[in-house]
């Protein structure tokens, strides 16, 4: 008897923590209460805005925010902001297609999306989407959920368990889901299928009364889905509604309803606004796919520039570094690659190769090789148009320079790159292009 | 006279001597190298011919392959390829414009603005068909901020090359920064003598406020925002279309130009607690959020039971780090929030 | 059965005093790691340019996760003069220019500097998977790397990765009973610190250990003095 009372006052003792007070059902938004654990969440929320500025991951143009502060403020429901919100528009570094809102009123669209993007209306219905997820308190109602459930596992393990490097959900979610745990559900793609719904609908009303056109927000999806890249990972939770049932059900809805007649020639101007504004923030996207290893990404973007603006030696200058970088892969994978098996394949083995370790991997194949030279000549030939256009664009004679060194052919390559330096006397990056100089002439002197 | 007519003929038979070769050295034609060839003159001969008098001709790849067919042999290809009149470069009529425009590219990036307007009407000069180059001077005017000017130009560069997208985006963004620059000049007005307003232009500005309401609605925002401007020009003692400008000014991330015209409203009308709240959520907006919280107290002193000034003056306070204030205030919202949603219940039933 | 009780909870206890004794003491290495031409000392590090630390920490509880800023932005300044501080005593030239007064205004070196972050984090899953293979010469960043020495003469850069996860008292106790709520104290902290050529990106030292709180004794391996060459 006295043994089971000290084994009783033991498990007690070891499991009192134990004792969760389970928290009352939340109803949606409207009648919020800010508990303590909802304020530690907007104080998660406030660092993170200010971790993502101090680390270089704002894309910091003045055009570029006035723009999406005014189509995001257009969008905003009448009236002031709710409590503890501060409405702010901003577009993150990052080569990922995504959009996520925090809490406090910071609605953040990746350059990656901007770039897939291919219209206003498209960037009206995704940051009018983001907003309901702030006002109707969905981060809050997620965070008091998630912790109810008491799981083990935080929500950036998951992410990062499902998508292999971080690849899927690009980095800035993985970095800010480690501080705001929910930020991974706060993405585009990410709630529960009702509060997605919701902010779907809401995103529709605010388009139509914005004259924008609604259809343009499956259009959205179907942009979304659609990927360069062979290994997206899988990038949804069990319960999360797919871009195929969101597809289908804004379809539905937009059928039932009085069709939305946009005048072409007002889509038009709206479409071609779009495109120049965000040409600068799609060539940056462009530089971020290839620093991640993602050229196929690159040149697409690089493509789409193209038939905007076919002349611009910049945007010329961007498509020839994707195929530059390409080397030998394909500028789309094929459909084998695509495959359920090749695709789990070419996983694991990004897992386990650094990025030159995979290059030398096809380069021993036949195909890859031939690929290679494709690449190479295709991007020489883009970097000389370019400079056919303007003979003065100085990063155009960088990326020839690296071209010809990756082709062996040193003394063109010396050329280029002095001829970078010296039309851009101050870049950032002379030292390392001196020392390609230096390196070169040294194996020509032997 | 005999030995005159003789020295005569002498002569004119030593310029037909002399002229004689000269004119056998003629260059052959098409024509002569294929009746050579067709009349079965051996290819070497031909090629002798073609090397001594040259051909007028440049030769392709047509004519060799019906000469071959004729029975020409490679020797005579050979020397018609060697004896091709050799053209003149052909000028690069535009090379001297596209150096200007080099050069003016260089100097926009080093902020000279001047000096690459300059060198970009140079290139102009030099080939007035390039629209590139008029795209380009407008892009340089608009660094200005002379939108005008840019509109001319994109105007002119879409009008050269219809098919390029890129100008035609120039020209809209240049459109938009006009009707914008219309909205940032307020509307003259008459310092000293102040115009009575008449009833036409009472009534125009009514007009004007309507189809600035109208604008609003079609979500018009820059076009709104003028209508509003004349309304209030023409009727200088009306805030309305001030405050409706300054809303205007918001949605379209214009912060202290909303707060101006809320100013001017302010300045007509001062013991208003809804402008004044109006002007401090343009503070908030725009960071400013002493000033806010100053003009939300005003508008709670005047009006206590307007929830949305407490929850306003709630986030601003919350921005600034007074907690224990912004809760305060929030709850004091909420209050009357509930106040005001029990009020309704009750009316309705 | 009495004395059986009281002599486990001793061991308990004892144990317990041990735990917090070594708290925050020598952290626990299985490294470092080395590229084989620093070994063989075919490259010298004199001077280094320290990389901003990216140190994250998140406070486990019953409840779940949550993100710890405040706490997070202190470990940061902790690790990063604390890293300096070791450098500097192994004889090194430490530079430190990526500070917040510094990128202001200067997205371009903002954005370099957050590329090169952005590539070692890259390529850091299959660098903590296999460190070994540093060994190997295998893992690079490339020459991207030089953008951030401006000035071509720092040998190496030095970059610093944390993850600290504090657990609150509650969850101490479900995971480790008595004793787990003696590790609730500090939180612990998972470090890797590399060093990669400032001029090709090379990888040539990493170093993986952890400790209770940020350390306050040596970041860097005693052995990492006989491969620097001071000045």
């Amino acid at each position: 008897m006295r043994l089971i009372k000290v084994r009783l006052i033991l498990l007690v003792l070891l499991t009192a923590p134990l004792g969760v007070t389970l928290l009352p059902g939340v109803e949606k938004g409207t009648d919020f209460e800010f508990t303590k654990v909802d304020l530690s969440l907007l104080e998660q929320a406030d660092a993170l805005d200010r971790k993502l500025e101090r680390e270089g991951m704002v894309y910091r143009d003045e055009a570029m925010e006035t723009y999406v502060n005014q189509v995001g403020r257009a969008m905003l429901p009448s009236g002031t902001a709710p409590e503890r919100v501060m409405w702010q528009f901003r577009v993150v570094r990052d080569p990922m297609a995504n959009a996520f809102a925090l809490p406090n009123g910071s609605i953040y669209v990746t350059t990656g999306l901007i770039s897939k993007l291919e219209n206003e209306d498209q960037l009206a219905g995704v940051l009018a989407h983001e907003m309901t997820h702030v006002t109707d308190r969905h981060s809050y109602l997620a965070f008091r959920s998630y912790r109810k459930k008491s799981t083990i596992a935080n929500i950036a393990s998951t992410a990062a368990s499902v998508a292999p490097g971080g690849s899927a959900w690009g980095d800035t979610i993985i970095l800010a889901a480690n501080i705001v745990v929910i930020v991974a559900n706060a993405s585009i793609f990410g709630y529960s299928r009702e509060l997605e719904k919701e902010a779907d609908m809401y995103a529709y009303n605010k388009m139509v009364e914005g004259n924008y056109d609604p259809k343009e927000l499956v259009n959205t999806f179907r942009l979304l889905e659609k990927s360069e890249e062979v290994n997206t990972g899988k990038i949804y939770y069990n319960d999360h509604p797919k871009l195929e049932d969101r597809i289908a059900y804004m379809s539905t809805m937009i059928s039932s309803k009085p069709p939305i007649l946009v005048p072409p020639d007002v889509f038009a101007a709206r479409r071609m606004k779009y495109l120049s504004l965000t040409e600068k923030v799609d060539r940056e996207d462009i530089h971020l796919s290839i620093l991640s290893d993602h050229p196929r990404t690159g040149l697409a973007r690089a493509q789409k520039l193209l038939e905007f603006h076919p002349n611009s030696p910049e945007d010329l200058c961007a498509e020839a570094d994707a195929y530059r970088s390409l080397g030998p892969w394909t500028p789309k994978p094929s459909d084998a690659e695509m495959g359920k098996h090749e695709a789990k394949k070419e996983a694991n083995l990004e897992m386990k190769l650094t990025s030159d370790e995979e290059e030398r991997r096809l380069l021993k194949k036949d195909e890859g090789q031939a690929t290679w030279r494709d690449n190479q000549r295709l991007a020489e030939e883009t970097y000389k148009k370019a400079l056919a256009v303007d003979p003065s664009n100085a990063k155009t004679y960088l990326g020839l320079g690296q071209l010809y060194e990756k082709t062996d052919r040193g003394k063109e390559a010396i050329e280029a790159f002095e001829k970078y330096l010296e039309l851009a006397p101050n870049a950032l990056d002379r030292q390392r292009v001196q020392r390609r100089i230096d390196t070169l002439k040294g194996s020509a002197n032997r | 006279m005999k030995s005159c007519l003789l020295v005569l003929m002498l002569l004119l038979l030593a310029l037909g001597l002399v002229a004689a070769p000269q004119s056998s050295k003629k260059p052959l034609t098409k024509d002569q190298v294929m009746e050579l060839v067709k009349g079965s003159v051996n290819s070497a001969e031909v090629a002798n011919l073609v090397r001594e008098h040259g051909i007028d001709f440049d030769p392709t790849e047509d004519y060799f392959q019906a000469l071959r067919s004729a029975g020409a042999e490679q020797a005579l290809i050979d020397a018609l390829n060697a004896a091709r009149p050799v053209k003149p470069p052909v000028q690069d009529p535009t090379a001297q414009a596209k150096q200007h425009i080099k050069g003016a590219n260089s100097l926009l990036g080093t902020g000279d603005i001047d000096g690459a307007i300059a060198l970009y009407q140079k290139a102009i000069q030099e080939n007035p068909g390039d629209g590139e180059g008029h795209r380009l001077l407008g892009i340089a005017f608009g660094k200005k901020k002379d939108w005008q000017r840019d509109v001319s130009e994109q105007r002119l560069a879409v009008l050269l090359n219809p098919d390029d997208a890129a100008a035609k985006a120039e020209l809209t963004l240049a459109l938009q920064n006009v009707a914008a620059e219309q909205i940032h000049t307020d509307p003259p007005r008459p310092a000293a003598v102040v115009k009575p307003p008449n009833d036409d232009s009472a009534e125009q500005a009514r007009k004007d406020f309507a189809q600035g309401q109208t604008e609003v609605a079609q979500r018009k925002f820059e076009a709104a925002a003028i209508s509003f401007s004349e309304a209030a020009q023409l009727k200088p003692d009306w805030p309305d279309p001030l405050v409706e400008r300054a809303k205007v000014y918001m949605k379209l991330y214009l912060f202290q130009e909303a707060i101006h015209s809320y100013d001017q409203a302010i300045q007509l009308k001062p013991n208003d607690p809804v402008t004044l709240d109006l002007r401090g959520y343009a503070y908030y907006s725009a960071s400013k959020f002493q000033q806010a919280i100053n003009d939300f107290d005003q508008a709670i002193r005047l009006d206590p039971s307007r929830a949305e000034a407490f929850q306003n003056r709630g986030n601003a306070k919350w921005q600034l780090g007074d907690k224990i204030g912004a809760n305060a205030d929030f709850e004091q919202a909420k209050a009357l929030e509930s106040g005001t949603s029990a009020q309704r219940k009750s009316k309705r039933r | 059965m009495r004395p059986r009780i009281v002599y486990l909870l001793a061991v308990g206890l004892l144990l317990l005093a041990a735990l917090a004794v070594a708290g925050n003491q020598t952290p626990v290495r299985p490294g470092p790691y080395l590229h084989p031409k620093l070994k063989a000392k075919e490259i010298k590090i004199q001077k280094v340019v320290a990389l901003p630390p990216i140190v994250s920490m998140t406070k486990q509880g019953v409840k779940g996760s949550e993100g710890m800023s405040k706490e997070e932005d202190e470990a940061s300044v902790g690790f990063a003069s604390r890293v300096s501080a070791d450098l500097t005593s192994s004889g090194l030239s430490v530079e430190a220019p990526f500070t917040e007064e510094a990128l202001k205004g200067n997205d371009e070196l903002k954005y370099a500097l957050a590329d090169v972050q952005k590539k070692y984090d890259e390529l850091a899953p299959k660098l903590y998977r296999k460190p070994k293979d540093v060994r190997k010469a295998r893992f690079s960043l490339g020459d991207m790397v030089a953008v951030l020495n401006s000035k071509g003469t720092a040998d190496a850069l030095v970059i610093v990765r944390s993850q600290g996860v504090k657990m609150t008292k509650g969850k101490g106790m479900l995971t480790g009973g008595l004793i787990g709520l003696a590790t609730t104290k500090n939180p612990t902290f998972t470090t890797y610190v590399a060093l990669v050529d400032a001029k090709n990106g090379d990888v040539l030292y990493l170093d993986e250990f952890l400790t209770s709180g940020i350390p306050k004794d040596k970041v860097f391996d005693k052995s990492f003095k006989k491969f620097v060459s001071p000045k």
